[in-house]
């Protein structure tokens, strides 16, 4: 093996042992672990179950067998008249903060607010009268289209010159490996 | 940058010196076991011969096996099962079974009827009682329910045991699974002769065990199986089961040393929790330290949440802790060996960092009815039921957790509710010191 590499292997050996011990480590691994509950990878699955025992899992509310001594009621979420950002501060601060009952707790320090954001915009899917886009505005569906075929031909350049390049660098560092200039 | 010896060794130590401690507990973990499929040396005794022609010769047949499709023609099953049937041992004494006991419900009598039905009610009890759904599935007429363990083996659902198993076999199974296959996930119950018995009538009986289509004997097999000791069929057999390899996943004995596993898990003494955790399978649902499954609580540090005498008498009664999870399975511990697991769990399994119990000044009723405000204000009937008044049914009722939960537990849960269970839907209320044992004071006195 040559020097270069056994320097590198080394590096990496410390890297896997030092980085469990380091805060961003740790958070990888969080987040690895998080990711084996695979109920939670989808703002589906969090609704379903941090959400779903009070307020239905078709969201309509009431509380089914888990909450629904509870007065007053879990309400429903399809009729719901928050837009996004009071939803999510709603869903982070809890109902006491929103001026309602104290009965659906702050979520804030428990989920992660990407995945409070997600639940917020799942919950709003669910509404049963869609607020916008106003029917018939035709520019909705051409903003939905990712442009694939752009992405595509895009990576394909740039694996191009890629290549190109480290060959060119290949070829500059093949000068020095001769025999005759090392000697 | 240089990187010296020295210090490459201090950067693993930390992780070695971790690696040692997680190995540190001998518990049995029955995920892991050298052979997944079971053993064949006695499949004979196990499940009636048309359903293992069958078995053989479309292996998903069955709904969750996991058996691949090795394209035998008909005759090399009638040679893979001459074999099998030429290294079958004498069975166990059977039991005696009543006399109805093999009669369909067509031919018996009124009076024959009438206990059958009586014992097969008797079974049911005990199904559900052993929680048998946990890890069993069927398809009733409420459509397919149980199987909630990702036990990573196939084969547990069933769909049609009724029709596949033989009596005597089944009974020998539920008494003592590790006697036809050591590496089994079965916890043995500690049932009685009658009870298991009823069990089997239930099993064999019932429709939901029946789902399956149960192919049908016809006559030239008949005559095949007569025929099937012929030593050129169990010569041919034999090899047939060496060059498809079936030692792979199956202990079939005459074969075995072509792959030699460590077959023979070292059994723990018995008196001891280890032995226990081996015999009733327990880290099959609970873990500690990272082994087993995740279905039930994770017991690593479960000595620092529970009393020791709570532990003992839900083990040998569980009762219902939280009411719309499945139930621990009626086991049938003695109490001695209940009180065996509960001072293992309440002392060896203990959490430094969670306080002992409540300071005494803290149970002043100033703090009691602190605590009353902060349980109403946060909302905690949402899910919990205390006392008297009504509460939600998400969480355990919170009237006599006294009785169940050390105070000290008390005042570090409601702080970090997600230590023990990462997916807990306890919400984190980022709460403070004060409020926290608030709580704990008010939690810690009785409720009725």
């Amino acid at each position: 093996m040559r020097p270069r590499e056994t320097r590198r292997g080394v590096i990496w050996l410390v890297l896997a042992a030092v980085l469990p011990l380091t805060a961003e480590g740790q958070d990888l691994i969080d987040r690895r672990q998080q990711a084996r509950g695979s109920f939670l990878a989808t703002p589906q699955g969090i609704y379903e179950h941090f959400c779903a025992h009070c307020h239905g899992d078709d969201a309509t509310g009431g509380g089914r067998l888990w909450a629904s001594e509870l007065a007053p009621e879990p309400s429903s979420l399809v009729d719901t008249s928050l837009d996004g950002s009071a939803l999510v501060s709603f869903i982070t601060a809890g109902s006491a903060a929103a001026g309602r009952s104290n009965l659906c707790p702050p979520w804030g320090h428990t989920l992660p607010s990407t995945d409070i954001n997600r639940l917020a915009r799942y919950i709003l899917s669910l509404r049963r009268a869609p607020a916008s886009p106003a029917p018939g505005s035709s520019d909705q569906p051409r903003t939905n289209r990712f442009p694939w075929l752009l992405v595509t031909v895009l990576a394909g350049e740039v694996g191009l010159i890629l290549r190109l390049r480290l060959r060119r660098k290949e070829t500059a560092n093949a000068i020095p490996e001769d025999p005759a200039v090392r000697g | 940058m240089r990187i010296t010896g020295a210090s490459l060794i201090l950067f693993l130590l930390p992780g070695l010196a971790l690696q040692a401690a997680a190995q540190e507990a001998d518990l049995f973990n029955p995920y892991e076991r050298p052979r997944n499929g079971p053993p064949l040396t006695n499949v004979f005794r196990k499940v009636e011969l048309n359903w293992l022609f069958k078995k053989l010769q479309d292996p998903r047949h069955h709904v969750s096996a996991r058996m691949p499709q090795f394209a035998l023609t008909d005759d090399e099953v009638w040679d893979v099962m001459a074999y099998l049937e030429s290294i079958a041992t004498p069975a166990p004494v059977a039991p005696v079974w009543p006399s109805w006991s093999g009669k369909t419900e067509d031919e018996m009598t009124d009076e024959e009827w009438d206990a059958m039905f009586e014992v097969q009610e008797l079974g049911k009890v005990v199904w559900r009682q052993a929680r048998c759904t946990i890890c069993h599935s069927v398809t009733g007429p409420a459509g397919r329910i149980g199987g909630f363990v990702d036990l990573r083996v196939g084969g547990i659902d069933l769909d049609m045991a009724g029709t596949k198993l033989r009596r005597d076999w089944l009974y020998a199974w539920i008494q003592e699974p590790k006697a036809y296959f050591l590496n089994t996930l079965m916890p043995r119950y500690r049932l009685s002769g009658e009870d298991v018995k009823a069990l089997v009538e239930y099993i064999l009986r019932d429709d939901s065990f029946r789902t399956g289509t149960a192919p049908e004997p016809e006559p030239e097999t008949v005559e095949t199986w007569a025929a099937l000791d012929h030593p050129t069929r169990v010569a041919a057999g034999k090899k047939l089961i060496e060059t498809t390899r079936c030692v792979v996943c199956h202990v079939i004995s005459g074969i075995e040393e072509l792959l030699e596993l460590p077959n023979r898990e070292p059994v723990p003494s018995e008196g001891t929790f280890e032995y226990l955790a081996y015999d009733l399978r327990c880290l099959t649902c609970h873990s500690i330290e990272g082994r087993g499954g995740s279905y039930a609580p994770d017991l690593t540090t479960v000595g620092s949440r529970l009393h020791e005498e709570w532990i003992a008498g839900f083990l040998a009664a569980p009762d219902m802790v939280r009411p719309l999870s499945q139930q621990m399975p009626k086991f049938g511990l003695t109490s001695e060996e209940a009180r065996v697991a509960a001072s293992y769990l309440a002392e060896q399994r203990r959490d430094s960092t969670v306080p002992e119990a409540l300071p005494t000044e803290l149970l002043s009723t100033e703090w009691i009815e602190r605590g009353r405000e902060t349980f109403d204000v946060l909302g905690c009937v949402a899910c919990h039921s205390i006392g008297e008044g009504a509460g939600g049914l998400v969480g355990p009722d919170l009237t006599a957790l006294g009785e169940r939960m050390r105070t000290g537990y008390m005042r570090h849960h409601p702080k970090h509710p997600h230590s023990v269970n990462n997916y807990s839907q306890e919400p984190d209320f980022g709460l403070s010191n004060e409020d926290a044992d608030a709580l704990a004071a008010y939690l810690a006195t009785k409720h009725r």
